[in-house]
């Protein structure tokens, strides 16, 4: 059994700064586990503090259901994956992938049988004998993975991994990696700040901000189900499109939210199947729309439609993406550290206070000249809603 | 090139190396053809030979009558060649009271080999306890190595020799003061710290302990400095005269430098031995920087270090 268990887990570095302050997670046996988040989230953090290389200042870490707070590195049975990769430059790859063997004083026979298993494993066979800096980014790149195998370990902790290769070569390594983790149904930890290699690897994703989990799920349930503005803003791209709205409720069960001066209807079965807006009152409410939620309306005098200028269009073949500035404030629980790290990110040249830049995916791709109207049906059922504090509403 | 795109090269350049020239323009009156060439050839042979000159003359010298020796631009050319000056250098030192060549050369080596070997060997460790283990009082200690980097020899040469008072006239005193050595130990310190700390974390994930750490993983990967540290330290070691002068009067003892010194004020003054003499004492030096040259130029490249 090789659980992790996170119960209250704290750091705070000696200058003060609080990283972590109180992380409660448990990760199953054999679970493929994504760690994901905006730089400074905590999430190479928490890592480290698994590995062992970061000291935990409160709280309990377990591991197969042992306590390994003050357990060296090498006590804790893991291995790592560091984004750099780290290989020994001076050793081959054969030595690479064993030295970790070696130290546990392996016999020298099985140390062999174990880094050819893996290197037949890892297509590695031929390069055994080569040294890191004649390989190419990729054969380092399962070269470390190489080294991570032999070992067996009851854990796998990544680090970015796939954060030095070029865009071809992460999608096919993020593939493999997944497959290899299968394969071996070792519990594996995987830190990223890429929310696609997020989705498509992980049996589950703990999305993390300042230290915090904000939501843990699966990728599926994350994109359809986001516990709060955070997650919905962080899932998915393009993004999700958040606004600050007001709700208004009819009687009849049917509702309005504002949009600017516009006004989208939304039936009554789309709030009746909605239990806690049901009884949500009117008044002000977020609301998140993403942009594959939104395609060109047949008529005029469709009640759910919004009319746009489209400011920036982007053909991308199958689709086209419309980027249009909507007369509403928006949404966002980023705090000031947030703002001050996204930076540019988060700032447009195209809104001006009190307006968002938003984005339409229309499928299949539609020609829009830049600066034309368009009119937008809103997919009423696919709308999200969060309280004021950012909370969903579901 | 476009007008447009010669700009943007131009700014490309400027900001990326700090200048705006455009390097396919001519550069000077001799632009970047082959009379450039030649100029510049001719400057670095002129420069190649005013730094090999005096080693040739000694080298030609040493094989040549002790009268033809100091003979202007003639010391140059070799005629009259014989061994004799080599024999003559090693039939004026064997008796106990002008002491042994082979003995020289035996204080010599003892002495530059241990401080060699042992200063790789601490120095070593110390900078890489200062770049790269966490301990109390790790930044003080790295001030202090640094201060003593810049605190010329000279400075505590009279304090060492009366710390080192009962020991004179020994192998001991001649290499005790140098196998510590503050520079040696910044080398290294500066090395270290440019190794990823990732490479490091591998190690202690792996299983090594920093011991291991430190000769598995780090020593192999650092051979750039050590060899400059290597040869650094040789050079001083095997060129070292001014505490010798002062700790040993016995000829047993005496290194190299300092019996030349002696043989050069004892009369009568042969030029052609003294060559030769001059020759035997260079060699060891040029073996040593041939030996490890090619790490030493690497280290020399990647950190600026002038040697």
């Amino acid at each position: 059994m090789s659980t992790i268990t996170y119960d209250k887990m704290r750091k705070v570095y000696p200058d003060g700064t609080e990283a972590i302050p109180g992380f409660d997670l448990e990760v199953n046996d054999g679970e493929f586990m994504v760690f994901v988040g905006p730089s400074g989230c905590g999430k190479s953090t928490a890592l480290r503090m698994t590995a062992g290389l970061e000291e935990i200042t409160g709280g309990r870490l377990l591991i197969g259901g042992d306590v390994v707070n003050g357990k060296s590195p090498q006590e804790r049975d893991i291995a790592m994956v560091f984004q750099d990769y780290a290989l020994y430059p001076h050793m081959t790859v054969a030595e690479n992938m064993g030295f970790a063997l070696r130290m546990m004083k392996m016999p020298k026979e099985e140390i062999r049988r174990r880094v050819e298993t893996a290197a037949e494993r890892l297509s590695l066979t031929a390069l055994l004998d080569r040294v890191p800096k004649n390989l190419s980014g990729g054969q380092r790149q399962r070269v470390a993975m190489g080294r991570a195998i032999v070992r067996e370990p009851q854990v796998f902790l990544m680090d970015e991994p796939l954060s030095n290769l070029d865009a071809k070569l992460r999608v096919q390594m993020r593939a493999e990696i997944a497959a290899i983790q299968h394969q071996l149904g070792v519990t594996t930890l995987y830190v990223t700040h890429d929310q696609v290699e997020a989705m498509t690897m992980g049996d589950r994703v703990a999305v993390m901000k300042n230290g915090r989990l904000m939501q843990c799920a699966s990728p599926q349930e994350l994109y359809d189900r986001p516990a709060n503005v955070f997650v919905a803003g962080f899932i998915g791209s393009p993004k999700m499109n958040l606004f600050k709205s007001v709700i208004d409720r009819d009687a009849d069960g049917r509702a309005r939210i504002r949009f600017g001066e516009q006004i989208v209807e939304i039936d009554a079965e789309v709030v009746a199947a909605n239990e806690r807006l049901r009884g949500y009152p009117s008044g002000p409410l977020v609301v998140g729309m993403r942009p594959e939620a939104l395609s060109v309306a047949s008529s005029d005098d469709d009640p759910h439609s919004l009319v746009i200028t489209a400011d920036v269009v982007e053909m991308l073949g199958s689709e086209t993406l419309v980027h249009f500035v909507a007369p509403v404030e928006t949404a966002s629980d980023a705090d000031v550290r947030d703002r001050a790290q996204a930076g540019d990110e988060e700032e447009s040249i195209l809104a001006k206070a009190g307006s968002t830049v938003m984005c339409a995916r229309l499928v299949p791709a539609v020609r829009v000249p830049n600066g034309a109207s368009l009119r937008l049906h809103v997919d009423a059922s696919a709308l999200y809603f969060f309280d004021e504090e950012g909370q969903a509403i579901r | 090139m476009s007008e447009i795109a010669a700009e943007d090269a131009a700014a490309y350049r400027k900001a990326v190396i700090g200048i705006a020239t455009d390097p396919s323009k001519k550069v000077g009156r001799l632009g970047g053809g082959p009379a450039r060439k030649v100029l510049d050839y001719a400057v670095l042979l002129i420069v190649a030979a005013l730094f090999f000159a005096p080693i040739a003359y000694m080298v030609i010298g040493s094989f040549k009558p002790s009268a033809e020796v100091l003979d202007g631009l003639s010391g140059f050319v070799p005629k009259d060649l014989s061994l004799d000056n080599y024999r003559g250098v090693f039939a004026r030192f064997d008796s106990p009271s002008t002491g042994y060549f082979a003995n020289f050369y035996l204080t010599s080596t003892i002495v530059s080999v241990v401080i060699v070997v042992g200063g790789l060997i601490i120095n070593s460790l110390a900078g890489y306890a200062l770049a790269r283990l966490q301990w109390k009082g790790r930044n003080l200690a790295l001030s202090i190595v640094v201060l003593i980097v810049i605190l010329p020899f000279e400075a505590i040469a009279v304090p060492l020799f009366y710390m080192l008072n009962d020991y004179r006239n020994t192998y001991f005193v001649q290499f005790i003061p140098f196998v510590a050595n503050a520079f040696s130990i910044y080398l290294f310190y500066t090395f270290f710290i440019g190794i990823p700390r990732q490479i490091q974390e591998a190690a202690r994930i792996d299983g090594a302990g920093p011991w291991k750490t430190f000769f598995l993983i780090i020593a192999p990967m650092s051979k750039p400095v050590f060899a400059s540290v290597t040869i650094l330290t040789f050079l001083a070691a095997w060129s070292s005269f001014l505490f010798p002068v002062m700790v040993v009067d016995q000829p047993q003892y005496r290194p190299l430098p300092l019996a030349i010194s002696v043989f050069k004020a004892e009369p009568p003054t042969d030029w052609g031995q003294i060559f030769a003499f001059g020759v035997l004492l260079v060699l060891p030096v040029v073996i040593v920087f041939l030996l490890f040259q090619r790490w030493f130029v690497q280290s020399v490249a990647s950190s600026g270090l002038k040697g």
